[in-house]
């Protein structure tokens, strides 16, 4: 062989591939650890068979499971219903009709959500409690003495935290189906006109079928994110499956109880994942992407006033009274809000998310470039099993978490005391490392989301033009996808960092003790009925998470 | 023969040009989750000649020329490049990098992150910055796009892209091009000026191309030698006008779409009412390949059992397509010819029409 063929250097697929494995073993190991301590006291070989068997569990099972359950299932109906009710006539007038500010409202309408459900149930409760603002009001102009006197919708109900919820998920649906609604194909619609079928009749037959995956994949990802909800339903005090994961263990200590009833959520989850699979098969099958799309029809002016009272309706509702509550408690309670707490909880959330971000983002892009670089069926599977951690509620990944460092810890201060020194503590469990490890897990998915999406974008021929300049695998990855990638890699990055500034269940269960994020500094001011002393923490979260929404709209202009 | 020194071995080829094998693809087999995309593929490509892979979808013709390049792997074979084993089943596969083999992508496959002249440099890196600096001016030179160096592929038009598609090809000194349908995304007087510039080019530098098209006006255009592959593996190789004129079997003649197939039965039922006779000594299964050029028509007052049935200007001349019943009895059993003239006839759709064939069909055996 000629000295002209010499292998050139290149990093070792072997140890790509085995760390590859582990991140994807890693990912799945809360999972794992869930069904273990679920059904560790029927197996024979475990040392929980021989234990004190833990009754807590049947003691729910007996009592409070059912409700629960039905519960939950209550509360995913009823925010599927307002979130529906809130996104599919808006989506369809901003993708049909032209008119006077359509494109500042489309992106209005996205906006509730930056704005965590507690924060506007807190602020909702106290303005349309007893004691709050409008039936103080109501009382005085129609001489009302007593709560017998007259009906008002109770906020604290399991309809009023569908409503919370409803409102701060609705620009899920909205934002898919305006999409598909937008890239509806001319040629159908006119295929339809010529054979008779008025306007009407074409949305029906027509447009909303073919949209019907898309709002089907927007209403999994409300079910999904309601049925993970733990703030709303916490300060509504109703009991839902996550609450009781929640008390199982804080209250009642029960691991392996928290963990059956973990993976009951687990059983819920898979079943909406399910769901959604199916729908984004039925919708490639409908993509019409490649046809025309329809042009715009102008509104009349009186179409133009009723869509804008609508939007502008769930808008107030959605964004704009929680958000100048909060404003109106800042200022009203400005030392509470400028104290030295909000700046160092800040601080340390910002910190975390920074780290967190990098690390799902170099795991997404090690595991998207191994499988550009070598596709194959196992590191596809390795791919799809890290993004896993998206579909599972923060407290059912928590408790997931805690059983194995918990056990991690308890080796580990075993091992130190045998050698003769002092016990060390809780030093995986205990400390940051659990919130990052949950963090990274939950929000991997979407670095992997934005960096696939990234690749598949990119044609396979600039890597085969590499190749064929001679550049080895890292120059091509270095020169090429790096530089093409950067904007999704940074949009990751950006996406990865404000979910974990707003994300409240898992950190609640696994942050170290004295340890505060953003969103459980506000939390427990809003448990606490004390919102107003928080408010400038919580107008943080919700400018954090703008930021989305305004990148979302700047890439889309630029499409 | 050390190839290391390009420019010994361009002296050489030189010299011996037209007797150096640039390519040989032995017994080649590729398949993708069990198809099986080339079979036993096989030929030689001499130095300095273009060859043109010429074939329907799906036939195979990108993958060997990427297996050619090394982007894909083969399962059996050996593909030698100029006389230097590049793959041999499980024993030798270097990777594409070190081939010296040039690609051009359908698509060009710019990077577009980087200017024209990042684009050219990328493929020499062991250039110092003053040779790298004369190479992309040089290459720049070649396509005629000296001024575009600091543009990005964007800001080019497509026949412009392609042209910088070829400058990078080209800049390494790569001793064989390959090209996967070049001349797709450019059309009409670009195509055909594109197509005179790069065989120019090609030829001055001595270069050895392949190419694949669908096309078969790109490939009597552009190249010397034609490949027509069916199903994975090569029907006929030869020069353009011989695998047109003289299609090996009916598969070749069909896609060349070379004239009339007509199986020897039927034929011997419409040579009955042709007056010119040939040479019908011939196997008992096969066809005759009629030239529409060499059918000649006139309009009969009798019952010929040829029927005119369309008249299609075609830019060189018209086309006449006849219906020509085969059993006198039966008016269903009937095949389609087509005829060509120069001058329009005097005859009119529905007319009984006389045919005449004024020379030899070519006889095929498939």
């Amino acid at each position: 062989m000629n000295n002209r063929f010499k292998a050139l250097p290149q990093i070792s697929a072997r140890a790509v591939s085995f760390s590859t494995a582990l991140i994807s073993f890693l990912m799945l190991l809360p999972i794992a650890a869930l069904i273990y301590q679920a059904i560790a006291e029927y197996l024979p070989f475990s040392s929980l068979a021989t234990s004190e068997i833990d009754d807590t569990f049947s003691d729910i099972a007996d009592t409070v499971l059912l409700n629960y359950v039905s519960n939950s299932l209550l509360v995913v109906t009823g925010s599927l219903i307002f979130a529906s009710l809130f996104a599919i006539a808006p989506a369809w007038w901003c993708a049909h009709y032209e008119f006077k500010g359509r494109k500042y409202l489309q992106w209005m309408m996205v906006f509730p959500l930056a704005i965590p459900a507690y924060i506007s149930a807190y602020i909702y409760t106290d303005m349309l409690d007893y004691a709050g603002p409008i039936q103080s009001s109501l009382r005085d102009v129609f001489a009302w003495q007593t709560p017998q006197d007259y009906w008002f919708f109770d906020i604290r109900s399991i309809w009023g935290a569908s409503l919370m919820l409803g409102l701060a998920l609705y620009p899920y649906i909205f934002l898919l189906l305006r999409n598909t609604f937008e890239q509806r194909s001319q040629s159908l619609a006119q295929a339809a006109q010529l054979m008779g079928a008025s306007e009407r009749k074409i949305f029906w037959t027509i447009h909303l079928p073919i949209a019907r995956p898309a709002l089907a994949i927007g209403c999994t990802l409300v079910a999904m994110e309601s049925l993970a909800d733990y703030g709303t339903v916490q300060l509504f005090a109703i009991s839902t499956l996550t609450t009781a994961i929640y008390d199982s263990w804080l209250v009642y200590g029960s691991l392996a109880s928290a963990a059956k009833i973990s993976c009951l959520t687990l059983l819920f989850v898979l079943t909406l994942v399910g769901l959604e699979k199916n729908s984004r098969k039925k919708q490639q099958h409908f993509d019409s992407r490649g046809s025309k799309p329809c042009p715009k029809v102008n509104a009349s002016k009186t179409k133009t006033g009723f869509i804008w009272l609508f939007c502008g309706c769930v808008f107030s509702l959605g964004f704009a009274i929680p958000l100048i509550t909060l404003i109106s408690y800042c200022f009203d309670y400005w030392p509470e809000n400028m104290n030295g707490d909000i700046l160092a909880h800040s601080q340390s959330t910002f910190m975390l998310a920074t780290v967190t971000a990098t690390i799902a983002c170099l795991l997404a892009i090690l595991l998207n470039s191994q499988q550009r670089f070598q596709p194959s069926k196992s590191n596809q599977a390795k791919l799809s099993l890290s993004s896993l951690g998206y579909a599972i509620p923060g407290t059912v990944l928590a408790i997931g978490i805690l059983i194995p460092l918990g056990q991690l810890d308890i080796w580990v201060n075993h091992f130190i005391q045998w050698l003769g020194f002092d016990k060390v503590g809780l030093i995986s469990s205990g400390t940051s490392f659990a919130l990052i490890m949950a963090f990274v897990i939950r929000f991997s998915a979407i670095s992997n989301g934005s960096i696939q999406a990234a690749y598949k974008q990119m044609p396979d021929n600039l890597d085969a033009a590499s190749t064929m300049l001679k550049a080895g695998r890292l120059k091509t990855f270095r020169k090429i996808h790096l530089p093409i990638m950067t904007p999704a890699i940074i949009s990751a990055f950006l996406l990865v960092f404000i979910e974990v500034v707003k994300e409240l269940p898992a950190s609640l269960l696994l942050r170290p003790f004295d340890f505060e994020t953003l969103a459980t500094y506000v939390f427990q001011f809003a448990s606490d009925e004390q919102l107003e002393h928080a408010a400038s923490g919580a107008l943080l979260i919700i400018i954090v998470s703008l930021l989305p929404i305004l990148l979302l709209s700047r890439s889309q202009k630029m499409q | 023969m050390t190839l290391t020194n390009s420019s010994q071995l361009n002296a050489q080829l030189n010299r011996n040009a037209g007797e150096v094998s640039a390519v040989e693809m032995n017994k080649v087999d590729v398949s993708f989750n069990e198809t099986n995309v080339l079979k036993n593929l096989s030929f030689t490509l001499l130095a300095g000649e273009i060859l043109c892979l010429l074939g329907p979808s799906g036939c195979g013709k990108t993958t060997a020329l990427k297996a050619i390049a090394g982007l894909v792997k083969p399962q059996q074979g050996q593909i030698d490049l100029f006389g230097e084993s590049v793959f041999s089943a499980n024993t030798i596969d270097v990777p594409p990098q070190q081939r010296s083999v040039g690609f051009i992508f359908q698509d060009y496959a710019l990077f577009p992150h980087m200017t024209i002249g990042q684009n050219i440099a990328y493929g020499l890196p062991d250039l110092n910055k003053e040779d790298k600096q004369q190479r992309i001016e040089e290459s720049l030179q070649l396509v005629e796009l000296t001024d575009m160096q600091q543009r990005y592929p964007h800001e080019l038009s497509g026949g412009q892209q392609q042209r910088i598609a070829v400058a990078r090809a080209l800049a390494p000194k790569p001793q064989l091009l390959l090209m996967d349908e070049p001349f797709s995304n450019v059309d009409g007087q670009v195509k055909r000026r594109m197509m005179a510039d790069l065989r120019k080019l090609l030829k001055e530098h001595n270069i050895s191309c392949i190419f694949v098209t669908h096309a078969k006006e790109e490939a009597f255009a552009f190249a010397d030698k034609t490949a027509v592959m069916v199903a994975g593996d090569i029907a006929q190789l030869d020069k353009p006008a011989i695998v047109y004129n003289q299609p090996k079997n009916c598969a070749v003649a069909e896609f060349m779409e070379s004239g009339n197939l007509t199986s020897l039965r039927h034929s011997q039922k419409i040579l009955d009412r042709i007056d010119r006779q040939w040479h019908r000594d011939v196997e008992n299964s096969g066809y005759w390949l009629f030239k529409p050029q060499h059918v000649s028509l006139k309009r009969s007052l009798q019952n010929t059992g040829v029927t005119l049935i369309d008249i299609t200007y075609i830019g060189r001349g018209y086309q006449y397509e006849l219906s020509i019943q085969l059993d006198k009895h039966n008016s269903e059993n009937t095949i389609i010819w087509k005829a060509e003239n120069e001058q329009p006839l005097d005859i009119s759709i529905g007319d009984n029409l006389a045919i005449e064939y004024v020379a030899s069909p070519h006889w095929l055996q498939c």
